[in-house]
């Protein structure tokens, strides 16, 4: 088990159907986490009880979407970008994609 | 013995918690300044969603735990002269919102013990201008 470090836990309840999750946790250097930095940005469906929206990143694939969940949690979508910040703005534009899609 | 904290409920927008998101991942990776929410705080969008979201029957789903700690959804259901159904319905929704949690029921039977996300009495509502506490001794 790879220890963690939690450097970021933040969490926004939009409504009653959607919870965003930010998490950033400092991790051993790794073949799986190489930069040391494991991100993980969810927006959750409350009422479903299921995630909409998850932005992750290891190995082989980086930073990557799973934008198809909950039907297809093994699809996944790399992301052209090159960091966490990047990966959040990216984050941000997609949940605001899903959330304002359902108003 | 027992400390309880009110569980406090505040207020950023979308907009000014994206902002806010950007900055504080940066600190948290470049300088290690952590930016970790406190469990007794919950963030909220906008006040007209959470005072959507919080119904006087959830409020008083949480008295009643906080006074009488069901066992069980079915037991709460039962305080409470409530469908068991609509009662699970909002304890997955509270519980979706951190102000609940599940835990494996004392009784050996099986089910889940629904149970306040910590000891905490009392929600505190920040409002921009105003902050106002209910109190789970009373509601009850």
């Amino acid at each position: 088990m790879t220890k963690a470090t939690i450097l970021l836990d933040q969490k926004l309840d939009i409504s009653e159907r959607y919870r965003v999750e930010l998490k950033v946790f400092e991790v051993q250097k790794s073949e799986r986490f190489p930069e040391r930095i494991k991100v993980s940005f969810i927006l959750i469906d409350v009422i479903a009880k299921v995630p909409r929206l998850l932005i992750d990143n290891h190995a082989p694939f980086g930073f990557h979407v799973h934008e198809d969940l909950p039907n297809n949690k093994e699809s996944r979508r790399q992301l052209p970008v090159s960091d966490y910040s990047e990966a959040l703005e990216e984050f941000w534009r997609l949940a605001k994609e899903i959330i304002h899609g359902d108003l | 013995m027992v400390t309880f904290k009110p569980l406090k409920v505040t207020f950023d927008s979308l907009d000014s918690f994206i902002s806010k998101s950007r900055q504080d991942i940066q600190k948290a990776v470049q300088e290690k300044k952590k930016s970790v929410q406190k469990k007794n705080v919950l963030v909220w969008a906008s006040v007209e969603s959470y005072q959507q979201f919080m119904s006087d029957q959830k409020y008083t789903i949480l008295a009643a735990i906080y006074k009488f700690h069901p066992q069980s959804v079915y037991q709460l259901a039962k305080i409470l002269n409530r469908a068991q159904q609509n009662v699970a319905r909002d304890c997955d929704l509270l519980e979706g919102h951190g102000f609940i949690k599940f835990a494996e029921s004392l009784q050996g039977r099986k089910g889940k013990s629904p149970q306040l996300a910590f000891d905490y009495n009392a929600i505190m509502v920040c409002l921009p201008n105003v902050t106002y506490k209910v109190e789970f001794a009373d509601a009850a």
